[in-house]
């Protein structure tokens, strides 16, 4: 069972209480297209990724990057129980999307830097250790029903 | 490993030279922050009494690593030549786990991110990740 301080609750629900869903969703998945291109390897069905310009201005790829960072909510709903709250979205993942559990931990990493970009100084090391165990939390449940 | 393209190596140092003034600063940032997100890299500074962000240790070395980084931009066409010294570092005196270049460069990339949030795009992210990459491998040649 993970152990979340008063602390490092109170910094992730501030986080997400205070996050614009619709401008940081596109900007981490844009960011990881353009960063790992081989993750472009699971939306073939969204059209033009040819380029960080057409990826940047593709419309499928803003709404699904605003669709995965809804999905976060309910890791933020249910932080002690993270595991079970996932359960489903993992075995999805796995069975239907086939997704390599690796890319989870990169797009984290991505969603970390445009948090990191938006809250400039206000993102002080105790905020990015909460944050970063958050996130690491949620790629570890997601890749949980592997097999 | 991908090698660096024509256009990474220019972004780096553009990037690098628009960042650099604030190079001591930052190097505190990321030193700090790494010993407070990532606290097994602690180990490594057993030596040293003060360990927040305004102990003059940390600040001092901060500076050294982005130095570090600098000498690696200015020598980025032949790295592994340019950075034997400091590989040597690593290797033999510091005995550095390899798997913390990982780390550290993480930290650059987020303090990178907070310093300089509209400079360092998609694009210039996948330069400098690339780079440090290259920088990690260099540092990690004469280990064995």
């Amino acid at each position: 069972m993970v152990e979340w301080t008063e602390q490092e609750r109170s910094i992730i629900t501030g986080i997400f209480a205070n996050l614009s869903y619709e401008e940081i969703g596109p900007k981490a998945l844009v960011r990881c297209l353009i960063v790992y291109p081989w993750t472009q390897r699971y939306f073939s069905s969204f059209g033009n990724l040819y380029n960080a310009e057409a990826i940047r201005g593709n419309p499928n790829v803003a709404a699904h990057g605003i669709k995965v960072l809804h999905g976060l909510d309910r890791a933020v709903k249910n932080m002690d129980n993270i595991k079970a709250t996932y359960a489903e979205l993992s075995v999805l993942h796995s069975e239907k999307l086939h997704v390599d559990p690796d890319n989870f931990r990169l797009l984290a990493d991505c969603l970390t830097i445009e948090i990191a970009a938006k809250l400039g100084t206000a993102f002080t090391a105790d905020t990015q250790a909460a944050f970063q165990k958050f996130l690491a939390v949620v790629v570890s449940a997601l890749g949980r029903q592997y097999h | 490993m991908t090698s660096l393209s024509a256009k990474d190596k220019d972004t780096v140092k553009t990037f690098w030279s628009t960042v650099s003034g604030k190079a001591e600063d930052m190097g505190a940032d990321v030193l700090s922050r790494m010993l407070v997100v990532y606290p097994q890299t602690k180990t490594y500074f057993s030596h040293w009494k003060d360990l927040s962000p305004s102990s003059a240790q940390v600040k001092k070395h901060g500076k050294t690593i982005m130095a570090g980084v600098g000498e690696a931009v200015a020598k980025m066409d032949d790295l592994t030549a340019g950075l034997l010294n400091l590989s040597q570092l690593h290797a033999f005196t510091l005995k550095v786990d390899p798997a913390n270049f990982k780390i550290i460069s993480h930290n650059l990339l987020v303090v990178f991110a907070i310093t300089f949030p509209k400079e360092f795009t998609a694009e210039v992210h996948v330069s400098m990740d690339k780079f440090l990459a290259r920088v990690a491998y260099a540092l990690s040649e004469k280990y064995r």
